[in-house]
């Protein structure tokens, strides 16, 4: 056969081919009638070893699979815990008793936390139990929970949550450092479970932030046959093989490809939540009060590293809910920060949230130059433009900061506007001249004053938000230099304190304010996470103090003073608050955004029906154009016959 | 044969043992181990767990020679950063992610076959219609079609990968609906998941691969024997597919051949676009959450294929050219 009548029909065939096996763009095999909730997931989760989770990719999934005594409120504002797993809240004595500290004995406050577990809270069923029947979980398994924070072994991310704080934790850790692996049949001195129903820990001080800790993934309980059964030689270990108490259970894990949870049938009895926030109800939030969780039967998490795969996704129906890209940004939103009409006709609704987050400016207070020169620091907060960043970046989303608090935590002050953050250039350089730096010049020497600026990484994004930091303080008449640095070098760089600025940024572990308070807290300097090396002896008394405070009056008045050191003093330059943009389709009912991860997923209703026909609507293959490319592919070769035509007659 | 390849094995041990001597002193240069420790215990790790965590990966161990009586009072010179990593590496012992806490190799095993599923038919696809096209090129050289052709090419090489993948997802996911534009599944049901990456590896290396492989046609179009089998009235598929193709074997060899080992590496960028959970996939993760064991594995594996693939490449000459042989 001639070899251009076969090139011509093995391109005929490779369109038909392609044609044939096109079908269509669903990637996703049947439902079989499920209820299945598909959500994408911007990275692979590292564990799902509650022991170990430290990325908010890892506690997504491992909330929905680990329940913890306590769970925050899925509708209340500002954040609030309730039981879980507990049954009530913990009952809380304060108790004084003499200790030895630094070799003088004095009478020290102890707190005593009593929790009470429910009676009818069940591991999930699973081959490291008994014929896979998942038994009944008793405090001895918090207990065992805990323990294994301090055991180097298990490589745990969550010990510095308890070290120091429970009695006797300390001590634990030493004995398993020592010989690298902790020996659980060790007592530790202020945890007991009297009975298997009742947990007592006795603090080393008053700490009502404890309550949180309790309702995070490291303190849920985990089965000592799981721990011992998965991550006993051959096996995959606990991190590939979770067995919690959650309302789903692990169906699959593929590794950077997807996640399956299903429902756990031996879930216990709890039920939607009857009231909320106020405007919940006109929201429809409150429609499903009093029915029976969960309502999916399975979730379906897809890592989708890339923004452009996963709104394509979205657009398609392919994915419930989805944040919004930068590029894409001014053509969903309005100037308003209102949905745009198209995606309203959609069915498509807008949710604006509040992450519990700050980004900031760095200053090494143990740095010469800006450390001991509160005016500068001052003069720098001034002409730094945090409107201007957020246009640029943020698409002017964020919140310009005021203070070390955001939004949505108790002691955060609306009204408080920071004096030191209005972007007033000429304010900036009268204070400049204050410092001794009239013009950027040092007035003792006559050179320029010259900052370097730190970041961790090469990526165009870090290089260019510096720069435009730099920029800010340029206008000063200072000569910036930046310093770019691999992440190891920058690491070592602001734990030996041998930097003068760089950026930052912090997301809530729990909605207290004592977890942002802290970064400033002077035993806290680096390499533990105030890397500003800030100290003010008033501010440090003023953190102890709230640290073991409830939520009273007194204390908001002892968090609004730390605050106004804080502002006073600049160790940072407060940058902005991110809230989180989530658009979601109409068939995903009863969603609310959590900034502090949790379970969720329970409360998640989806309306199929709605689901397939706007899928059946939006993704109907169009063939009509395959066929006009076969007639153009074909009228291209034309000229190639044409010529063999010619030569086969010569 | 034998004595060439087990030669050409031996020279390649030194080369093994430089990229493991450059890779642990990359990572051991570039990376304090306290920083290490400090990355993976996540944000508030005490200093005696960060001290626990070096001494457990064994990185307060000396350097190059331990000198240090162990606990059986013992001296073991070899127990130190540099030999344990070279263990490690040399005997396929390969170590635990740091990131992912599970074994490297079984990390490895796990990606290979995604890899595959879209490198290997690319690959093939890529030869079957690249040489024939290339070929055709070649032999109506110096015609309007050429001309256009090559235009084409150029046009095809100026575009970057990207591009292509957004322009294909877009165009053939969004607008024709006939490919899924994300994901994967194991097993047969692939097949719908790599048609779309597979067209869109073919159209990007198209350009490219049709001016090499027409320059090396051009080579052997040119050539005395052709005018003389023209003259003799062998038709022109006779000559382009068993006298043109079979002489222009040696250039074409050595860059499939060589490529042939790094199939199982994956393509970085259609992996991370299409989601397909490969190797490509896998060393960008490594490289984004500083899991050094695994970037050091890939390194060492990636140094070995290379090597493999020069090797096999010699081997090849010798079946298409009986004039090269071995010495």
């Amino acid at each position: 056969m001639p070899v251009l009548k076969r090139f011509f029909l093995m391109s005929l065939l490779c369109v038909i081919a392609a044609g044939l096996f096109a079908c269509g763009n669903n990637p996703y095999p049947p439902a079989d009638g499920k209820s299945i909730n598909y959500t994408a997931l911007a990275e692979d989760p590292r564990t799902l070893d509650p022991a170990q989770v430290s990325d908010t990719t890892s506690a997504e999934i491992l909330d929905q699979i680990y329940d913890s005594l306590y769970q925050n409120a899925y509708l209340f504002r500002p954040y609030t815990v309730e039981p879980a797993l507990a049954a009530g809240y913990p009952e809380k004595r304060i108790f004084y008793e003499e200790a030895r500290e630094k070799g003088v004995t004095k009478k020290v406050a102890r707190m005593e936390y009593t929790f009470r577990l429910r009676d009818d809270v069940y591991f999930q069923d699973d081959p490291c139990f008994p014929e896979g029947k998942g038994r009944r979980v008793t405090t001895r398994d918090v207990i065992y929970s805990i323990k294994r924070l301090a055991d180097p072994a298990v490589q745990s991310t969550g010990y510095w949550l308890v070290a120091g704080k429970i009695k006797g934790m300390d001590a634990f850790f030493k004995k398993a450092a020592a010989t690298g692996k902790a020996d659980y049949s060790l007592d530790i001195e202020g945890l007991s479970a009297p009975d298997d129903g009742t947990l007592k820990i006795t603090l080393t001080e008053a700490y009502p932030a404890f309550i949180y800790v309790m309702s995070m993934p490291y303190t849920a309980p985990v089965a000592h046959e799981a721990v011992e059964y998965y991550n006993a030689h051959g096996r995959e270990g606990l991190s590939r093989h979770p067995v919690g108490t959650g309302a789903f259970r692990l169906k699959s894990w593929k590794r950077q490809h997807r996640i399956v949870l299903e429902r756990n049938p031996t879930y216990r009895k709890e039920y939607y939540p009857a009231t909320g926030a106020p405007g919940d109800r006109e929201k429809g939030l409150l429609d499903d009060a009093g029915k029976r969780l969960p309502f999916v039967d399975e979730v379906w998490y897809t890592v989708i590293p890339t923004a452009q795969p996963m709104w394509l996704l979205f657009l398609q129906g392919y994915l419930d809910a989805s944040g919004i890209p930068q590029e894409q940004f001014d053509r969903v939103i309005t100037g308003k920060l209102d949905l745009s009409d198209a995606f309203m006709n959609k069915g498509i609704s807008l949710e604006i949230g509040s992450d519990l987050d700050i980004y900031y400016i760095t200053f090494n207070m143990r740095d010469p130059v800006l450390g001991k020169n509160t005016y500068l620091r001052q003069a720098l907060s001034l002409a730094y433009d945090s409107d201007l960043y957020n246009q640029i970046y943020l698409n002017g989303r964020a919140i310009n900061a005021q203070g070390p608090l955001p939004p949505g935590v108790f002691g955060y002050d609306p009204a408080f506007r920071n004096p030191y953050k209005t972007h007033d250039v000429e304010k900036a350089k009268q204070l400049l001249a204050k410092a001794g730096y009239p013009g950027g010049v040092d007035s003792r020497t006559g050179t320029r004053l010259e900052l370097t600026y730190d970041i961790g990484s090469d990526s165009t994004r870090a290089r260019e938000a510096a720069t435009f930091d730099m920029r800010c303080f340029e206008q000063l008449g200072i000569k910036m230099r930046l310093q770019v640095n691999t992440f190891s070098q920058y690491l070592e760089r602001t734990m030996k304190g041998t930097f003068q600025m760089t950026s930052g940024g912090w997301l809530a572990d729990y909605p207290d304010p004592e977890n942002f308070l802290q970064l400033l807290y002077g035993p806290n300097k680096p390499p533990n996470p105030n890397a500003a090396s800030f100290s003010n002896p008033e501010y440090d008394a003023l953190y102890e103090r709230i640290k073991t405070m409830d939520d009273t009056p007194e204390r908001q008045v002892l968090i609004h003073r730390m605050v106004a050191i804080a502002v006073e003093e600049c160790p940072w330059i407060f940058n902005v608050h991110t809230p989180s943009y989530v658009l979601r389709h109409s068939w995903y009912k009863n969603g609310k955004n959590n900034s502090i991860s949790g379970n969720y997923k329970k409360y998640v209703r989806i309306d199929v029906k709605a689901r397939s026909a706007y899928c059946e609507a939006e993704n109907r293959p169009d063939y009509k154009i395959a066929v006009y490319g076969l007639i153009l592919l074909l009228a291209l070769s034309l000229p190639a016959v044409v010529i063999k035509y010619r030569r086969r007659r010569r | 044969m034998a004595y060439y390849i087990a030669r050409r094995l031996l020279l390649a041990v030194p080369t093994v043992l430089g990229v493991c001597l450059f890779t642990f002193l990359l990572f051991n240069i570039f990376a304090s181990p306290e920083a290490i420790a400090r990355k993976q215990l996540g944000k508030n790790p005490t200093a005696a767990q960060v001290q626990t965590w070096i001494s457990s990966h064994g990185m307060d161990k000396p350097m190059f020679f331990n000198f240090e009586r162990g606990r059986d009072h013992a001296l073991h010179p070899f127990d130190s950063r540099f030999w344990n990593h070279m263990k490690e590496l040399v005997l396929f012992q390969f170590p635990e992610s740091d990131y992912l806490h599970e074994k490297v190799s079984s990390l490895l095993k796990e990606k290979i076959v995604p890899s595959l599923t879209i490198t290997v038919p690319a690959f093939l696809l890529s030869i079957l219609i690249t040489l024939p096209l290339a070929l055709f090129i070649a032999y109506y050289r110096g015609t309007y079609l050429d001309r256009t052709a090559l235009f084409v090419c150029v046009i095809l090489m100026s575009i970057v990968v990207l591009n292509y993948i957004i322009f294909g997802q877009y165009f053939l996911g969004i607008v024709l609906k006939y490919f899924p534009v994300y994901g994967y599944e194991f097993g047969l049901g692939a097949w719908r998941f790599v048609l779309l990456p597979i067209i869109i590896a073919v159209a990007s290396g198209l350009g490219g691969g049709l001016r090499f492989y027409r320059t090396v046609m051009l080579n052997e179009v040119r050539a005395d024997y052709v005018r003389t089998a023209m003259a003799k009235g062998v038709s022109e598929e006779m000559i382009l597919f068993k006298h043109v193709l079979k002489n222009a074997m040696i250039p074409i060899l050595t860059v499939t051949v060589l490529s042939i080992p790094f199939l199982i590496t994956g393509s970085l960028l259609l992996e991370m676009y299409f989601g397909i959970p490969g190797m490509g996939n896998m060393m960008l993760n490594a490289i984004s959450n500083h899991d050094y064991p695994v970037i050091r594995v890939l390194v060492y594996v990636y140094s070995l294929l290379y090597i493999a693939g020069s090797i096999l490449t010699d081997i090849s000459y010798t079946l298409v050219d009986p004039r090269i042989t071995f010495k």
